[in-house]
């Protein structure tokens, strides 16, 4: 089934979508989703790693958004408030999986060239050969990389760094201060760089 | 992004990657996927906190309206109260040494005993009404103070009154005589 898109409310600020939301109106709830639903599977596969279980706690985070909607202040960040509510529902299935013991950290999508992954290289025009392969590599070691760092170190990179949030929205969506992100960004970098720049060192295998 | 946080390596690093966006078709049906779970969501049945709170009230009304219709006819299939049988009793030792049956006093037999044989007989007591009577009657005989069956004075005064009971009715028959 095509989602339609209103166009009249394609235009609209988040706060007055939710506003809208909050009277009643199914079509601005609608166009929120619409909005942000790419961004939130991203999220949820950042933290789980599995495009079809990403995409069932981002669905679900939407439907508890809906329900919430009454109790969200209308001066609050709908965008922040939204994944916050969506890493709190993949953390939760991660654990209900992990607790089931049918969890695998793989990742279900294929590439192109045959390799799974959440990361994807950016085309750049006028690449060689070795160039692209390089590149591919040195994307597996970061993905890898990234998903051996402390939960929440990883998840202040990859919502930073990957979702291009800003400190501020990442603070809020984690729930910490703005200080307390840049000292988990200063570390994560730091053990990124160590295993990316000597992988043959021992690595800090503090991730999941 | 803050320079200050990446090193020119990591930068360019990340400038080259990002997120892998899921496909058109992958996606197409999840605002339908959205709607259907609100839809499950609304139409499921919802037990929260108002739920439990009538759930409990009618419990605890149910509970009371039990209570005061049944507790009373409980309390009534109990055993008689020991209390009037223990009255009569003590009325029956007040009673018993003037009115002694004439012809025997049975001493080794307490005159009680034979007063509630009476009542007994002529009251005709329920079993449990009996049982209660004997235990009343064995709980004050050992709360008694000394051995009736040895108490030689009593035993005495018992002959005395008897004498005194025998020779009274034989006084009377004379005189009607």
């Amino acid at each position: 089934m095509s989602e339609k898109i209103n166009m009249s409310t394609t235009d609209l600020s988040d706060q007055a979508l939710v506003a809208k939301a909050r009277e009643g109106d199914k079509s601005a709830f609608d166009a929120l989703v619409l909005r942000y639903r790419a961004q939130a599977i991203l999220v949820a596969q950042g933290v789980l790693r599995n495009f079809e279980l990403a995409k069932d706690a981002s669905q679900d985070a939407f439907v508890k958004a809906y329900f919430g909607l009454k109790h969200f202040r209308e001066a609050a960040n709908f965008k922040t408030w939204l994944f916050k509510i969506v890493l709190n529902e993949a953390r939760d299935v991660y654990r209900r999986e992990k607790a089931r013991g049918l969890f695998k950290f793989q990742n279900t999508r294929e590439t192109d060239e045959g390799e799974e992954s959440v990361l994807e290289v950016i085309p750049s025009g006028g690449a060689s050969p070795r160039e692209v392969f390089e590149m591919q590599e040195t994307k597996k070691q970061l993905e890898r990389a990234i998903y051996r760092l402390p939960e929440r170190e990883r998840d202040v990179f990859i919502l930073r760094y990957l979702n291009g949030f800003a400190l501020s929205e990442a603070a809020e969506t984690l729930g910490m201060a703005v200080g307390t992100v840049k000292a988990h960004l200063a570390h994560g970098t730091g053990r990124l760089r160590t295993m990316l720049l000597a992988p043959a060192q021992p690595v800090n295998q503090a991730g999941r | 992004m803050d320079q200050e946080e990446l090193t020119p390596e990591l930068e360019k690093l990340l400038k080259q990657v990002r997120l892998r966006e899921p496909s058109q078709e992958l996606m197409a049906d999840y605002l339908a996927g959205v709607n259907a779970k609100i839809e499950r969501r609304m139409n499921a049945p919802h037990f929260g906190f108002r739920e439990a709170v009538m759930v409990v009230g009618v419990g605890l009304i149910l509970a009371g309206l039990f209570y005061f219709l049944f507790a009373p006819s409980l309390s009534q299939e109990r055993a008689p109260e020991i209390q009037p049988v223990i009255a009569r009793h003590v009325q029956n030792d007040a009673e018993a040494i003037p009115t002694l049956p004439a012809g025997g006093s049975e001493i080794a037999s307490l005159p009680t005993v034979a007063r509630n044989d009476e009542r007994i007989q002529q009251e005709a007591l329920s079993l449990e009404e009996e049982l209660a009577l004997l235990e009343a009657f064995e709980e004050e005989l050992s709360n008694q103070e000394g051995d009736w069956l040895e108490d030689e004075e009593l035993l005495e005064e018992l002959a005395l009154l008897d004498e005194l009971e025998i020779s009274s009715a034989s006084g009377a028959q004379v005189a009607a005589i």
